[in-house]
């Protein structure tokens, strides 16, 4: 038995004892814009689970004798705070409902792509010869289509609608997170660890997504958060085009759409959902920044 | 007593690698490792010693079965590696393990302690989660880590502890042969002691045998049963630890003992100095690869290549070896 | 008057309620073309100390001291362009990994032109003929072999050794006082460490330069210096002239570290391995920083933090000293021994 004296005695106590949670959660608030991002992103998930009952009225419920009426402190019915659209539908409860639209798109089409663009990744960068050049070069192809047009052809092959359009934004996204996880891998494939690991016999998938996988997330996380943003812009603009959300879903994108004639008659038809967009493409940015800056200093120590 | 087999024996191995030199230009080889011989025997240290570009990470790699054998024979056990098949590889592994230089690199920064230990076992006829812990938490002791480290990332830990989860991680599988590449030189003299001291510990517990890599002449006198100088992918000299450093036979080896830093003045060797850089792994001189910075170099070193010849009690690869070591 | 006098220097990092001491009221003397080592493991706060020298010590680190000048001059009360006029030219530093303190986007030449352009002499800064001239020259005087060839070549084309030693050519371009080696062959083989200090030790006898070593390894500094300081958790333990100080430490810090070397254990199968480990900022011991893992420990080990003491140029910081035969005096006695701890 090892003379346990002579081991250890001031093995870092106390603070350094937490996990690489709490140590990530002290960097990330150092930022004042990332907590305010955070914030604004904590609110806006309130705001789509309990939709239900914070919004004044239903979405989709048309007060005929009402419509195109101004905001609350423009003169216009109290009731409607924000008023109303051009078939009388209340501006504030259509926004409160499409956040629960904007962040579904944002989630379900960061996940689709993340799954498949760190599998991809990791197989080409771990793989390297041609099943790299296959994978990498195909992704150069969807990467040199301007996304939103890929994001239209695909929509148009598979028809209109919301579930659609979430599809053509993950098909979208793919090829950033596979490239971004090809070189993470790449870098980190000739690390010690790795070698260790394949030492003591683990197998090629054991390599891939138990040891290597878990070093290459920092990168893809500050991606994925501004990959959500860039969804809920891209679903925007599908909306805008008629291609995303089919009316009269309350969809931020197409409500902008739908009132583009509006624009000088009634302009806050067009301004709220506007600001709507630009707040949360705002919020997740900044958390985003956030957490770069807190996850990037660490993956040099 | 009959002599048992040597549990690890090299004979000619090589490892070249090719480089690619551009579009148009011809292939290049790198000879890294180019014909290297010697045997292990159970409980015992072989150290390797050698600067950069000798071919001692290529050997550590050829040895942990990670790279086949370009040409030579590697025998583990008795059995060959450079033929064997993924199934025998497999069932080797656990025979051979390693221990890396960096203590900071060679633990995945993303797995606590647990993980890092019980990885070998899961991997290999995993025994289920309770003996993985048992068994993790009994060598964790055995290295003289304390049962609350168990939770613990390694940033967690300073240089000295995180070299002795290395070395727990590479006896989970209780190997036979350990691969130490330069396990203490990334240390602090004072850890390097203690770390150096519990792996003479452990091979006296558990009858392991070391292949030790380390350019320190001083940690390896002290922990070497052999020694093996290499220079350029060639063995220039190989032998019993007190000869070695006692009666260095080769130029090149004499010309490291010389260099190496002495605290005592009255130990302290009289300084060779070498001519020249080290050459380029891509175009290694001709005849024998040490000649453009030997002092002793004639005509004959540059022609023809030196084979490694018995000398008294060492073998060593040098045409004037025997007149060397008369003149001394 | 010394080259470089400095007393009593804190570095600290950190909050200021709760800072993280690197270096612990540090004091060091250099004369003009002496040789001086700074021994210390790591967490010593050697490199800190020598940054700290240079001005080099980076946000949010506080420096103080109660003296730190140059030949004279008082470095702390230095405007911004006067230390770069100052300190650039008079104290040039190298540092341990030269490929990494080399440009990599930028030729040899090109770099050491730099130095020049800067802190050159009149005719240096305005002529790039005389300034390419001086960098060959200066290639030379470092013994790169095909000087000219090298001029042209990025860093990464160069090996450590010859990297190491553009390092010395840009460090002395401009025939600085004192020359700082953060462990300048750590990272090199053991015949190249032997050129390159050879090298050091050739260009300080030619230039009348002071060098400052610092170095975890005891051998190289008992090969190189005149004199040497030993460090220990950012203070200085014990400081004597080599090699003196190795044949008879005056503190067990010094005295242990010796005994773990393993070029002092040829008799013996274990290594005499020092327990414990350095303190961390965090957990800094009461009394004697030491303490906690010095054999000799007693009471007042615990309860009192000794100076550093002594002899002119033969200090110790220690409440007992050893004597020539290694064991503890001025009242030392085994009785009672006190084991651990920080507070």
């Amino acid at each position: 038995m090892i003379e346990v004296e002579e081991s250890l005695e001031a093995v870092e106590p106390g603070p350094r004892a937490a996990g690489p949670l709490t140590e990530f959660w002290h960097a990330y608030a150092q930022s004042r814009g990332a907590l305010v991002g955070l914030a604004i992103a904590v609110a806006l998930v309130l705001l789509a689970i309990f939709a239900g009952a914070l919004a004044p009225h239903s979405p989709y419920e048309q007060y005929r004798e009402l419509t195109l009426s101004p905001p609350a402190w423009q003169g216009g019915d109290p009731r409607f705070l924000l008023g109303t659209d051009a078939v009388g539908r209340d501006i504030l409860s259509r926004l409160i409902y499409g956040t629960r639209l904007s962040l579904l798109i944002g989630l379900i089409s960061v996940a689709i792509s993340l799954s498949f663009g760190i599998v991809l990744g990791v197989i080409a960068g771990y793989l390297r010869g041609w099943t790299e050049t296959t994978i990498m070069r195909l992704m150069d192809v969807m990467l040199a289509l301007p996304s939103l047009l890929l994001a239209i052809a695909v929509v148009a092959i598979l028809g209109p609608g919301l579930i659609n359009a979430m599809y053509a934004i993950a098909i979208v996204l793919v090829p950033h997170y596979v490239r971004l996880t090809r070189a993470a891998v790449i870098a980190e494939k000739a690390r010690e660890y790795v070698l260790s690991s394949k030492i003591a016999g683990a197998g090629p998938l054991r390599v891939m997504f138990s040891t290597i996988l878990p070093n290459c997330l920092a990168p893809l996380i500050v991606q994925a958060t501004l990959g959500f943003s860039s969804a809920i812009l891209d679903a925007a603009a599908l909306g805008f085009l008629g291609l995303g959300a089919q009316p009269p879903m309350p969809e931020w994108g197409s409500m902008l759409a739908d009132a583009l004639e509006f624009i000088q008659r009634a302009s806050w038809v067009v301004t709220f959902p506007g600001l709507a967009i630009l707040v949360t493409v705002l919020a997740f940015n900044l958390m985003g920044d956030g957490l770069r800056d807190a996850l990037d200093p660490r993956l040099k120590r | 007593m009959i002599a048992a087999a040597p549990l690890l024996e090299a004979s000619d191995l090589a490892r070249h690698y090719p480089v690619r030199r551009g579009f148009l230009r011809k292939n290049g080889l790198v000879r890294a490792l180019d014909g290297v011989s010697f045997t292990v025997a159970q409980g015992q240290t072989l150290a390797v010693v050698g600067e950069s570009g000798c071919g001692k990470s290529t050997l550590a790699r050829a040895v942990t079965m990670i790279e086949r054998p370009t040409a030579g024979s590697l025998r583990i056990a008795g059995e060959d590696v450079g033929t064997a098949d993924a199934r025998t590889l497999k069932r080797l592994r656990p025979s051979v393990q390693m221990v890396f230089q960096n203590p900071f690199a060679s633990l995945n920064p993303r797995k606590r302690v647990s993980a890092l230990l019980e990885e070998p076992l899961a991997v290999n006829d995993d025994p289920g989660p309770a003996a993985r812990r048992e068994a993790a938490l009994a060598m964790m002791a055995r290295v003289g880590l304390r049962p609350e480290h168990y939770r613990r990332y390694p940033h967690m830990f300073s240089g000295g502890q995180r070299q002795r989860i290395a070395v727990a991680r590479a006896l989970m599988l209780r190997p036979r042969l350990v691969v130490a590449d330069e396990p203490v030189s990334a240390l602090d003299v004072s850890i390097q002691a203690q770390v150096l001291n519990l792996l003479m510990d452990l091979q006296e517990e558990l009858g392991i045998a070391y292949l030790f890599i380390s350019h320190n002449l001083q940690v390896v006198r002290h922990i070497a049963d052999a020694v093996m100088v290499m220079y350029l992918g060639k063995a220039v000299e190989y032998g019993p630890k007190d000869a070695v450093f006692q009666r260095p036979a080769h130029p090149y080896t004499r010309a490291l003992l010389a260099s190496t830093p002495t605290l005592d003045p009255r130990l302290r060797r009289e300084r060779i100095a070498l001519r020249g850089e080290l050459p380029s792994p891509l175009a290694p001189p001709s005849g024998c690869r040490f000649h453009t910075r030997c002092p002793y170099a004639v005509e004959r070193c540059r022609t023809e290549a030196p084979a490694l010849l018995p000398l008294r009690e060492v073998q060593v690869a040098c045409h004037r070896a025997a007149e060397i070591a008369e003149t001394r | 008057m010394a080259l470089l006098e400095v007393e009593d220097l804190h570095v600290e990092f950190g909050s200021v309620s709760d800072p993280i001491i690197a270096v612990d009221g540090v004091q060091l003397t250099l004369e003009a073309g002496e040789v001086v080592g700074c021994v210390g493991e790591s967490g010593s706060g050697k490199s800190v100390t020598a940054l700290a020298l240079m001005g080099l010590t980076e946000f949010p680190g506080r420096v103080r001291a109660h003296r730190l000048a140059l030949a004279g001059h008082d470095l702390r009360t230095l405007s911004g362009r006067q230390h770069r006029r100052i300190v650039g030219k008079e104290i040039a530093m190298i540092f341990q990994d030269p490929l990494a303190s080399l440009d990599p986007c930028y030729t040899v030449a090109f770099q050491l032109a730099e130095t020049l352009r800067v802190h050159g002499t009149h005719a240096e800064r305005s002529s790039a003929k005389l300034r390419r001239a001086r960098a060959l020259e200066l290639l030379r005087q470092v013994e790169i072999p095909d000087a000219e060839a090298r001029l042209a070549a990025f860093p990464h084309q160069l090996s450590g050794g010859m990297a190491q030693r553009v390092m010395i050519a840009m460090a002395i371009a401009c025939n600085p006082k004192l020359l700082i080696a953060d462990e300048p062959t750590t990272a090199l083989d053991v015949t190249v460490q032997a050129q390159v200090l050879g090298l050091l030790l050739k260009l300080q006898r030619e230039r009348g330069m002071a060098l400052l070593l610092i170095t975890h390894d005891l051998a190289v500094v008992a090969e190189t210096a005149q004199r040497v300081y030993v460090m220990y958790a950012g203070q200085v333990v014990e400081t004597g002239p080599v090699p003196g100080i190795f044949a008879a430490p005056l503190h067990p810090y010094t005295q242990a570290l010796l005994a773990a070397l393993p070029e002092h254990n040829l008799d013996r199968k274990r290594l005499k391995a020092i327990r414990g480990v350095v303190p961390g900022s965090r957990d800094r011991p009461s009394g004697c920083l030491l303490h906690p893992r010095c054999d000799y420990a007693l009471e007042r080990c615990r309860a009192e933090r000794p100076r550093l003491e002594g002899a002119r140029g033969r200090e110790s910081r220690c409440h007992f000293p050893l004597d020539e035969r290694g064991r503890p005096t001025h009242g030392w006695a085994p009785m009672s021994r006190v084991r651990a701890s920080s507070p």
